[in-house]
């Protein structure tokens, strides 16, 4: 079995699918972070904000002392032009104050700073979830307060913050779309004009179809755990590792409504990490289960694909499913935004959790496996009744 | 012995009607009919990989799927995965069979090991069957079913490759049942001929 184990496994590692696919995925990963880079300083940062302030008071403190000369001394103009300047000066001096602060790593004075000046923003026109996308600012800015490290929220370029973001907004579909090409490949390869040509192996079906199962979760999760690597190495070696004790903004439950709140980032792994492990599995033995009716590759890869992405998507384009996603494989492709409960809180469904995406994904798998086991089952069946009819 | 009780085949058309016959250990088995009569689809039956409308095969007393390690079948070179080396399918084969044979004196008889380390995607034809040929006598299995094996070889391999399924014969109580169009060439002990003919598989005289 351990012969079988590693020819399968070499099947995909010589194959160029494996490494282009790699390849493309890292392009779109560095892509990303250079794009991501270019923000870090722009209008929106927290430097870059400060910065486009100073910019703007210093034309205008111009503009005023040039209004000045026009001005007589004694006029209403001149004295108010005279107050607006001073205004103007005091503000520029927090200005740079604040960037200074930055510039020097004084970190909580920077949050202490950041903190008024939003408390003092009017909520009264927002949104709820606006209201909500305010309140996790200024929980995590007391946050920062309390543990001052430096800010990492501008644009998400650090290894840890990167490889969230990655993680949370491009990889789930993306990184699944590759897989399913990878494991199309690797679950028809033995078959031949819808012949199984495994079948000659001296080797069970039910060896047979575990070490495929196998190979697949094992190639599925080595070229994850590379890309992962590769993109945290490539990100890290330019912007910094990052904090993996930053607060990362999730919603809980607090009397049946889900409210923001903080937590360090690394507490976020573990469940992350077991419910990408399940989702993974899920997806091999989808695959799986697909091929072995198909029997071809075009035909399995076609309906892989609209099924576990559209798994993924339905609910977005039938809202009434929203009711029943915590059910539904496909909600938990973006483990992130599961453990963070950012899924449940956009569908407004608290149900979408870590314990209910471990649940059902479990019982998807082990129905898959069951629907494997049975294929594989008649199909002996039917070749030894033929034989017998 | 592989025992052939009472087997009909049909797929898209019938192929093969109510054959009974025993192939037994140090004999030579040739099968010969038109294309498209059925002789692959035979060797697909007798190794599972199609359903049979009747019939049992019957490999030393158990089904095949019993004794799938007795048996060698690979039945063309479209089976390959490309992308593999020689020396990826032969240890595999080796392994998985649990053979003995030692693989390095195999890659010498056809010439393998001139290539042995290069991807199968860059082979022509003849390396391929060469390959296949490598593979049927490292698996040390006691049947061999060989499904025109001989395609793409040229008249010195061929030569080569009969002396040594001769050997295997002779000398190491293998059975072999081969599909060829080249009958006049086959010059082997302890040879069968069985023609497939209107659904009837019957032996002839040589």
């Amino acid at each position: 079995m351990s012969s079988y184990f590693s020819l399968q496994l070499k099947k995909v590692i010589k194959h160029n699918l494996t490494i282009i696919s790699l390849v493309i995925l890292l392009l779109i990963s560095f892509g990303l972070l250079y794009m991501k880079s270019a923000q870090l300083t722009a209008t929106g940062s927290l430097k870059g904000d400060a910065q486009g302030q100073i910019a703007v008071k210093r034309e205008a403190l111009k503009a005023d002392r040039q209004a000045l000369k026009r001005y007589s001394p004694h006029g209403k103009s001149y004295k108010a032009t005279e107050k607006d300047i001073k205004q103007i000066e005091k503000e520029l001096k927090k200005d740079q104050t604040f960037v200074d602060n930055i510039n020097h790593n004084y970190w909580k004075r920077v949050y202490e700073i950041k903190l008024k000046r939003e408390q003092k923003g009017k909520l009264t026109d927002l949104s709820s979830d606006e209201k909500d996308g305010h309140k996790s600012i200024i929980l995590r800015l007391k946050y920062l307060i309390v543990h001052p490290m430096p800010y990492e929220s501008d644009s998400a370029v650090t290894g840890i913050q990167f490889l969230l973001d990655l993680n949370a907004n491009y990889w789930p579909v993306l990184f699944s779309l590759v897989m399913i090409f990878i494991l199309t490949y690797l679950f028809t390869g033995s078959y031949k004009n819808g012949l199984d040509i495994s079948s000659v192996l001296p080797i069970n079906r039910f060896q047979s179809t575990l070490t495929n199962n196998i190979v697949g979760l094992s190639v599925v999760s080595f070229i994850f755990l590379l890309l992962n690597l590769l993109v945290f190495g490539g990100a890290a070696s330019i912007f910094g590792t990052g904090r993996s004790d930053y607060p990362y903004i999730i919603h809980h439950l607090v009397s049946g409504h889900l409210v923001p709140g903080i937590v360090p980032t690394a507490k976020l792994l573990p469940q992350a990490v077991i419910l990408q492990l399940l989702n993974f599995i899920f997806m091999v033995l989808f695959v799986q289960l697909i091929a072995k009716i198909f029997h071809n590759q075009l035909p399995t890869l076609l309906v892989s694909l609209l099924l576990l992405l559209g798994g993924h998507f339905v609910t977005i384009f039938i809202i009434p499913l929203e009711k029943i996603a915590q059910w539904l494989p496909g909600t938990y492709l973006g483990v992130l935004n599961i453990v963070s409960n950012q899924t449940a809180y956009t569908m407004n469904n608290s149900a979408i959790n870590f314990s209910n995406g471990v649940f059902t994904l479990i019982l998807s798998s082990i129905l898959l496996l069951l629907l494997v086991l049975l294929i594989d089952r008649l199909t002996t069946v039917t070749h030894r009744n033929g034989r017998l009819a | 012995m592989l025992i052939v009780q009472n087997l009909s085949l049909k797929t898209r058309q019938p192929i093969l009607h109510d054959f009974s016959y025993q192939f037994a250990p140090g004999q030579f088995y040739q099968i010969a009919a038109e294309n498209g009569s059925g002789k692959t689809s035979f060797l697909r039956a007798v190794t599972d990989l199609i359903p049979v409308s009747s019939g049992k095969v019957l490999l030393d007393g158990k089904p095949y799927a019993k004794n799938k390690r007795k048996l060698f079948f690979f039945e063309s070179n479209e089976w390959f995965n490309v992308n593999l080396t020689s020396l990826d399918y032969l240890k595999f084969v080796k392994k998985q069979w649990h053979s003995n044979v030692d693989l390095n004196q195999e890659l010498d008889l056809l010439g393998v090991r001139e290539y042995v380390k290069v991807p199968i995607k860059k082979y022509s034809l003849g390396m391929k069957q060469k390959l296949i040929v490598a593979m049927y006598l490292v698996s040390g299995a006691e049947y061999y079913l060989m499904d025109e094996i001989t395609n793409g070889l040229d008249e010195e391999s061929r030569a080569i490759l009969y002396k040594r399924l001769n050997d295997e014969v002779v000398q190491r109580n293998k059975c072999i049942i081969l599909t060829s169009h080249y009958s006049s060439e086959i010059k082997v002990n302890n040879l069968h001929r069985l023609v497939l003919q209107k659904q009837m598989m019957h032996e002839v005289d040589q």
